[in-house]
């Protein structure tokens, strides 16, 4: 097909219908006036005939008042169908609501997943699948801005965490990893006791200069140590439960037990002491080495 | 071509109708029954049943309105696919085309056309050129009705039809041409209004 004859075609098509005439329209493509007149007759006198086909009023009043009765039925029927409390319901936001509604799923199904897998971690120790998760999350946290009454809490929460994995490590008789987990504890009490403002030293605690904590006052300081006591409560409870399960093959792992509780006790007492001192210049924490329960040193 | 609404304009009156305001609806019928009433008449060739059919057709509308978003697809375009749908539904009710002629569509307004070079031109009656369409296919009729009936342009018959433009050119160079076989007597003698039945 000569696609310039149809160009054409349609150029003079809506020339006509916009009024012109055939001739005009010729006038503009004289190559192809001859084999365009015939078509543009019949064209110009079928856009004519149509012209004349005009609606009666009376009926096109008719069908109005139908269509008007409509649009106020319809509107009746959306206001009865969407309650004024419940806008999504509506015509106007129905598009809207399935998307909205998927993406909420999908986040809540995310969350979900994620609260589940972090739940799940939170019981998980060294050497299990979802132990990074538990460990990354309290890397994330560690992170977070806080006082430092707010990170000396959490530290001493770690410290508590870690000496839970060490007791099911050991249940487990998983030492060396039980081992590993104890000096943590040792190194989040640590960190608790500096931003508590407990100076933390291993020489002569009269030597060393104090740094106390202005933000500490006597009521966190007070709370922090009763938190301690009690979580060194719990985790003695635990580990005298799990040191009375071992074996009597198992009597090594349990005399360095029993000398780690002994020194966790000596520090934990320590450090409670010290938290809860009413001046800062006594709030001095020494650091007993800690001992090795699996070399024995 | 009459003339047409800007897009903005349609626009704005579409959206509103959609927030159910009935003066919008008003102005939609105002603005596009006459088009959609020479569109059906074409299609169906029938004055009553063009004249229920187009009240139909917005009856329609108005159930869907909600339902139409401005995507580059023209409100004209979606408009007449559901006068299209209406007219096929009422075939398949039927059965079969009507055959009642459109002599009574032409009212009282023809008779303000009085000017000669015009009367001229216009050597067709609406019965005729109905009758004649039959020779066209199905796609090739829906195109010369939306061009000529309607005054679409070659985009919104496109859109309206679901085929590109340079298709839809194709398909009314075809259409005019069969048109003009069925319409030219044998004899090769053009028809005048004289010869006419007069509408």
């Amino acid at each position: 097909m000569n696609g310039e004859f149809v160009e054409a075609l349609n150029d003079c098509v809506e020339r006509l219908a916009n009024g012109e005439s055939v001739q005009s329209c010729l006038d503009s493509y004289p190559a192809l006036a001859d084999e365009l007149r015939p078509l543009l007759e019949v064209s110009l006198s079928t856009i004519r005939a149509a012209e004349e086909v005009q609606p009666v009023p009376s009926a096109k009043a008719r069908n109005f008042e139908r269509f008007s009765r409509a649009v106020s039925e319809a509107r009746r029927r959306k206001r009865e169908r969407t309650p004024w409390w419940q806008p999504w319901k509506s015509r106007t936001f129905a598009p809207l609501a399935r998307p909205v509604l998927v993406g909420f799923m999908a986040i809540v199904i995310m969350l979900t997943g994620v609260g589940a897998t972090t739940a799940a971690a939170s019981s998980s120790v060294p050497g299990e699948p979802l132990y990074w998760v538990k460990t990354t999350r309290e890397n994330v946290e560690s992170r977070l801005p806080r006082s430092d009454e707010s990170r000396a809490n959490y530290e001493a929460k770690l410290a508590k965490a870690r000496g839970d994995e060490m007791n099911k490590l050991i249940q487990r008789g998983r030492f060396a990893e039980a081992n590993v987990a104890m000096t943590r504890m040792d190194i989040h009490l640590k960190r608790c006791a500096r931003h508590a403002g407990i100076t933390v030293t291993v020489m002569n605690p009269v030597e060393m200069p104090f740094k106390p904590n202005p933000n500490m006052g006597s009521d966190n300081a007070d709370r922090l140590g009763k938190r301690l006591e009690n979580d060194y409560r719990l985790f003695r409870m635990e580990t005298e439960r799990v040191m009375g399960q071992l074996t009597h093959e198992q009597r090594e792992q349990r005399e360095s037990l029993e000398s780690f509780l002994r020194q966790s006790d000596l520090k934990y007492r320590l450090f409670i002491d010290a938290a809860r001192a009413d001046s800062p210049v006594r709030r001095l924490f020494i650091i007993v080495p800690v001992q090795s329960y699996e070399t024995g040193r | 071509m009459e003339n047409r609404p800007a897009d903005r304009q349609v626009e704005d009156i579409v959206k509103r109708a959609q927030a159910g305001e009935q003066a919008a609806f008003a102005e939609l019928y105002e603005m596009y029954y006459d088009q959609i009433y020479r569109y059906v008449a074409f299609k169906c060739g029938n004055r009553i049943e063009a004249e229920d059919l187009s009240g139909e057709v917005f009856l329609k509308m108005i159930e869907s309105i909600h339902t139409f978003r401005f995507r580059g697809f023209p409100f004209t375009s979606w408009l007449y696919r559901i006068a299209h749908n209406v007219v096929v539904d009422n075939f398949r009710r039927k059965g079969r085309r009507p055959t009642v002629p459109l002599d009574n569509a032409v009212n009282a307004a023809s008779d303000a056309h009085s000017d000669l070079e015009r009367m001229a031109e216009v050597s067709l009656s609406i019965r005729e050129v109905v009758n004649a369409m039959d020779n066209l296919t199905d796609l090739q009729r829906e195109v010369v009705t939306l061009r000529f009936a309607a005054g679409l342009s070659i985009a919104e018959t496109a859109r309206a039809v679901g085929r590109k433009e340079n298709a839809v050119k194709a398909l009314q160079h075809a259409g005019i041409r069969k048109l003009r076989d069925a319409l030219t007597p044998p004899s090769g003698v053009k028809p005048t209004p004289a010869t006419q039945s007069k509408l």
